[in-house]
């Protein structure tokens, strides 16, 4: 089966340190192209990862025109996802688009137009459906560990200043927040794993850091099947992304800096924490195993587990809670 | 205080002796929504009146006891060893028959579900729990009474050894104290009896000779259990190097307990025991190989060591590597690590290093 060529839109440091390392272990695409407005970061890309082959430009336009692209990343700043989108699936392009598809309603429904008239695939990077703990966690909650689930408690946490980020987007307003930004991996995840969300009360805030936009934020989300998932997140903290489930029959903790699941199950009389192993995960990065996703699915014409409708409940849920922490006030969604 | 009694029993009224013998310790109590887990010591094929294993009559006659009090779920259970598994010590020890006489049930633990319990003990940093163990409510240990060529007797706290469900246990000898100190407190008996009718002297656990005592030992500690069968041995309870252990990290009394029963002077007896400087070889054995796993931990850290600098030089050299999870790591990855490393040994200089 021949290789697919692969685009990449946008080489900040996310396609630089995340999305390039990653594609270098999915060997059914080559990459052929790298676009940035700044010219010389493509170019570094591309010496940097031995890209030798591979084209650059400074516009998005003249990659989506290249027959030498079958599939485009786009990793610009989210603002920019819907206007790229909609341009590559026009030139019939398959779309890895990274989270948020777009920063309003009327964006995501510009891009559901766009995929209902096309038939390329669209997938939003939620790569951490695809991180083995939170694959672990869902494989054990279909399998009924924990029972009914009640409470979960996502933790998403990192140090924006440590970040080498080139156009520093996310400070800037309207680039994205902690919540838009980072936070919607864990609304994205809460949908996943305990099914869809019917309320969001919210706290949002910029608390420690001299910038425009939130650095910290409180999202509580009710599920439709009585769960309640409490998202803490901040930029001002060490890196930390853990998660805590509380249901009717056990419970489950981990965080990705540990090779195991923590567990206790409320049959046992001496209910203490134990341990599931996950050593039989290869380490591989999620980005690589939602990428590697993206290329089975276009590969056998399958739809992508990820689709544009998780795209629209996320950014719903995100400006429902940017409402609630405004009023003060619940929201339903 | 713990409670321990000490009462002189021959074969014709077991029964009896092992009633009496609990009685006399007033605060074990049972109800019929228990399960309770007795661990007998069924460490060899070799029987009860070769002093080896647990008489199946004690047993009997702890079931007994129990179900005078209530009607609990009784599990009788065992690991497999290095000797035999289990099911053949429960079929061919008459344990199978007692079980079925009894209608109680048998489980191996080594088949049991296995839970990887966190416990961040002295010596294991986890360990793999047979669910019949967490579902418990009530836990007997019923050992017998030997010499130990390693750790000089076997009784009450050593039975719980048999709890580790992997066949091949010997790899944790070199720790015995470490390693019974955290299975006694994870399952800390709620009633302990001593099989004391034929034990064994000389080179116990298994290849020693049997000898005659004709008691049943029951208490409520198995520091303080340990410490009353020691001396009936002719044991100095303190020589014992996972009892003085024990009692060091507060498990138990050695010295504070409330006998009852025969005074201990009158069931004395002196258990021949190996010649001393067996006995030191052994102990300095198992020194040897704590020596040499704590130097294969200190090449291991070190290797570490010389591998993360093997990469920094890379980074330093070329900018970054690509590690296969977490994606690129770069040179301002490691001035941050680094600036961490400095700051953390700041904090600790300043606040000292035992409150970090």
């Amino acid at each position: 089966m021949r290789e697919m060529k692969l685009g990449i839109i946008g080489c900040g440091a996310v396609v630089e340190l995340i999305h390039l390392p990653a594609l270098g272990r999915v060997p059914e695409v080559t990459i052929t192209s790298l676009a940035d407005l700044n010219i010389k970061r493509a170019r570094e890309l591309k010496k940097k990862y031995g890209l030798l082959e591979a084209a650059t430009y400074d516009s998005y336009n003249e990659l989506i025109d290249s027959s030498d692209v079958d599939i485009v990343l786009i990793a610009t700043p989210p603002k920019t996802h819907a206007l790229i989108t909609i341009d590559a699936l026009k030139a019939n392009k398959h779309v890895y688009c990274e989270k948020s598809p777009g920063t309003s309603m009327e964006d995501i429904e510009m891009i559901l137009k766009a995929t209902q008239s096309s038939n390329s695939k669209f997938m939003v990077g939620y790569n951490y459906r695809f991180q083995s703990h939170y694959a672990k966690i869902k494989e054990l909650l279909n399998k009924g560990f924990v029972g009914k689930p009640l409470i979960s408690d996502l933790y998403y946490l990192s140090d924006v200043r440590s970040w080498p980020s080139v156009s520093q987007f996310q400070l800037t307003p309207g680039g994205g927040d902690v919540l838009l930004d980072m936070g919607i991996h864990c609304v994205d995840l809460s949908r996943w794993l305990f099914g869809e969300v019917i309320k969001v009360y919210a706290n949002i805030r910029t608390a420690n850091l001299n910038v425009p936009v939130a650095d910290t934020a409180t999202v509580v989300l009710e599920h439709q099947n009585g769960a309640v998932s409490i998202l803490h997140l901040s930029w001002c903290a060490p890196g930390l992304n853990s998660i805590m489930v509380v249901g009717t029959k056990g419970s489950l903790m981990t965080s990705l800096d540990i090779n195991y699941i923590r567990a206790s199950k409320t049959e046992l009389i001496k209910n203490r924490w134990f341990r599931i192993d996950m050593k039989e995960f290869p380490p591989l990065s999620s980005y690589q195993q939602a990428f590697t996703h993206f290329i089975n699915c276009i590969r056998n014409e399958k739809e992508p587990d990820i689709t544009i409708q998780d795209g629209i409940r996320g950014l719903q849920i995100v400006l429902a809670a940017y409402e609630s922490s405004e009023s003060g006030k619940p929201k339903n969604v | 205080m713990s409670r321990v009694s000490i009462v002189r029993c021959d074969d014709q009224n077991i029964k009896g002796c092992v009633k009496k013998s609990i009685d006399m310790l007033n605060t074990v109590s049972f109800s019929d929504s228990d399960v309770v887990v007795i661990k007998p010591n069924l460490c060899d094929l070799k029987s009860s009146a070769k002093g080896v294993t647990t008489d199946p009559r004690i047993v009997e006659a702890v079931i007994d006891y129990i179900r005078q009090k209530a009607d609990p779920v009784i599990i009788i259970v065992e690991s497999d060893h290095w000797i035999a598994t289990a099911e053949e010590e429960f079929v061919r020890l008459g344990y199978r028959n007692l079980a079925e006489k009894l209608d109680v049930e048998l489980v191996n633990l080594s088949k049991d579900e296995i839970f990887e319990i966190e416990l961040d003990g002295k010596y294991f940093k986890t360990f793999d729990t047979p669910k019949t163990l967490l579902v418990a409510t009530k836990f007997i240990s019923i050992a017998q009474l030997k010499t130990h060529t390693q750790v000089r007797m076997t009784c009450i706290m050593k039975n719980q050894f048999g709890l580790i469900s992997r066949r091949l246990k010997s790899k944790h000898h070199p720790y015995m104290s470490e390693v019974l100190f955290d299975i006694n407190k994870l399952f800390k008996p709620d009633l302990c009896v001593v099989d004391a009718l034929v034990g064994m002297e000389g080179t116990g656990p298994a290849d020693g000779l049997p000898i005659r005592v004709g008691l049943i030992i029951s208490g409520t500690n198995p520091v303080a259990t340990d410490a009353i069968a020691a001396t009936i041995m002719g044991f100095k309870p303190r020589s014992i190097p996972y009892l003085k252990y024990a009692e060091k990290h507060g498990l138990g009394s050695i010295s504070k307990i409330e006998l009852f029963g025969e005074p201990i002077d009158k069931v004395k007896q002196k258990f021949e025991f190996i010649p001393w400087f067996s006995y030191a070889l052994y102990r300095m054995s198992f020194r040897m190989k704590r020596v040499g796993v704590m130097i294969e931990r200190f090449f291991d850290k070190l290797a570490s060591f010389t591998d993360i600098t093997a990469t920094g030089l890379i980074v330093l050299r070329r900018g970054f590597v690509v590690g296969p999870g977490s994606g690129a790591t770069t040179l301002s990855n490691g001035i941050q690590y680094i600036k961490e490393v400095i700051k953390l040994f700041f904090v600790r200089v300043r606040r000292g290093w035992k409150h970090i």
